[in-house]
């Protein structure tokens, strides 16, 4: 109606103008929301992408396992072995043979054979499980891994936990304990840090844990391109650890820039017991 | 929305453009997670505001109108208005930082020019040049917005975006009256009154999706991630 009205060139510029800009403004929407069923088509790609990459990280799971029991199979039979040879050696069938200052002498060689292959034992066993983590709790753990770190006199290593009055279960605490672990690690390794720190807090059934450093750091960004690839292990490992806690990590910088943090959500209450 | 002297709408079309007008604020209150209580008292609020303001407005521009130098003043700030509130969201959504400061600077030029502009010609009917400034630097910040968006390494699809709707709302808005408000300085009196309603429904559009916008932005709101949370004190002192 309005189009036979426009007797003038003045009206004519407006209709034309205006649907001008009305096909305009609709074919960007239109053409946004094409290129979004082309982003759509990506991530199918980028899911099956994920697929991936949780088989690859089972792989690398199961060969890390297979590691520390090779590991283990070697530090038993090339320490462990050896060293019980030897003490066999020692008292052999002859021993009873031999006079009484070489039976004694034979003897006491032996007993320290056994003595440095319990401590062997016993150190493998720390590796596998910290002890005083399972008898005292994550708070003494990490204390016993930050005064260790502070002890070679590079890093300056402090914790502070606010409120851990009720502790994890046994199998969060160790899950934790193991991502901790993995970060520190990470941070010795890599960012050439003078200090870091750690701080714990719980907040409505959720149990924070924050790790501050001075050194190089990564973002969250950064961290979920590098869970993505093929190379960082030890951060598909954490990444594993906390989808199975059921909790969330966050890389981030400080605001004043000079800070990069670590902040990891674990919920207080066992997911899987309700 | 320009107040304009000329037009005369009939009943059910202003029934219809002010419940558009309360759309966005009612979505807002619905989807807000408010008590249905504050919830009404805040729509009475806002209604009663936007209505007083409304006619504030409309005696305002009438009285400025008297004037003869000052004609044109009232056109002119409503331009200057409206370019800063849809510049300020586009800006608060903007990331790269280059693109922050040349929108500060092509602001201060834009504000300078118009201020110019009004001190130096005479003015007609609307300030036809403000505003048709003002739609490119838009039409501009909008496009970029969309670039950047695309650019983005995100799950969530563009229009699943609260700030899309608003971009889309400010661009159907804009490029729907752009041409008229270009044109309104050529046209008799009579012309301008015949198709001032038109620019309504671009207006009408806007608030439809300025509310949609609202609603998106309130259901993803409820999806926090764990940097939006709040956390207790993890401070080192």
């Amino acid at each position: 109606m309005f189009l036979l009205q426009a007797t003038n060139s003045s009206t004519t510029v407006i209709f034309i103008g205006t649907i001008g800009m009305l096909v305009l403004t609709i074919g960007l929407v239109v053409f946004i929301v094409m290129h979004q069923r082309k982003v759509q088509r990506f991530q199918q790609k980028l899911q099956k992408m994920e697929i991936e990459q949780q088989k690859m990280m089972l792989n690398a799971s199961i060969k890390m396992q297979e590691e520390e029991r090779q590991r283990l199979a070697a530090d038993l039979h090339d320490d462990a072995g050896p060293l019980l040879a030897t003490a066999r050696l020692y008292l052999n069938e002859n021993l009873v043979n031999q006079d009484k200052v070489n039976q004694l002498q034979s003897i006491f060689q032996a007993r320290q054979i056994i003595d440095d292959t319990i401590q062997l034992i016993r150190n493998i066993s720390h590796d596998l499980m910290p002890p005083t983590l399972k008898n005292f709790g994550l708070e003494s753990a990490i204390n016993d891994l930050f005064q260790k770190i502070s002890g070679s006199g590079t890093v300056n290593a402090s914790q502070r936990f606010h409120d851990y009055k009720d502790r994890l279960k046994p199998e969060k605490e160790l899950l934790v304990f193991r991502i901790v672990q993995e970060l520190i690690n990470n941070i010795l390794k890599h960012s050439n840090s003078s200090f870091i720190h750690l701080t714990q807090n719980v907040h409505s059934d959720k149990f924070y844990l924050r790790i501050h450093h001075d050194g190089r750091g990564i973002v969250q960004s950064d961290f979920e391109k590098l869970n993505k690839s093929n190379i960082g292990l030890g951060l598909k490992n954490i990444g594993s650890r906390i989808r199975l806690l059921q909790g969330e990590i966050l890389f981030e910088k400080d605001i004043s820039q000079t800070y990069y943090k670590v902040t990891i959500e674990v919920p207080k209450d066992d997911p899987y017991s309700s | 929305m320009e107040l304009s002297p000329q037009t005369e709408k009939p009943l059910s079309f202003n029934l219809v453009l002010y419940t558009t007008y309360l759309l966005p604020v009612i979505c807002f209150l619905i989807f807000g997670k408010r008590q249905f209580k504050t919830s009404i008292v805040l729509l009475l609020v806002y209604s009663i505001v936007f209505y007083l303001l409304l006619t504030f407005f409309e005696d305002l521009r009438d009285w400025i109108n008297q004037f003869e130098s000052l004609k044109g003043l009232y056109s002119n700030f409503y331009t200057f208005l409206e370019y800063n509130f849809f510049t300020s969201f586009i800006f608060i959504n903007i990331a790269s930082k280059k693109v922050r400061t040349a929108i500060i600077y092509l602001s201060i030029a834009f504000v300078v020019f118009q201020a110019t502009y009004f001190l130096t010609s005479k003015f007609k009917s609307l300030d036809s040049v403000g505003i048709g400034v003002e739609t490119i630097l838009l039409f501009g910040y909008v496009i970029y917005f969309f670039y950047e968006q695309f650019k983005k390494p995100t799950n969530i699809t563009i229009y699943n975006h609260a700030c899309f709707w608003v971009c889309v709302g400010i661009l159907i808005y804009l490029g729907g009256s752009f041409f008229f408000y270009i044109m309104a300085d050529h046209m008799t009196k009579s012309e301008i009154a015949q198709y001032w309603n038109l620019t309504y429904i671009g207006e009408i559009i806007k608030n439809i999706l300025f509310s949609y916008s609202i609603f998106l932005y309130a259901r993803q709101n409820n999806q926090n991630g764990l940097n939006k949370k709040i956390l207790p004190n993890l401070d080192m002192v």
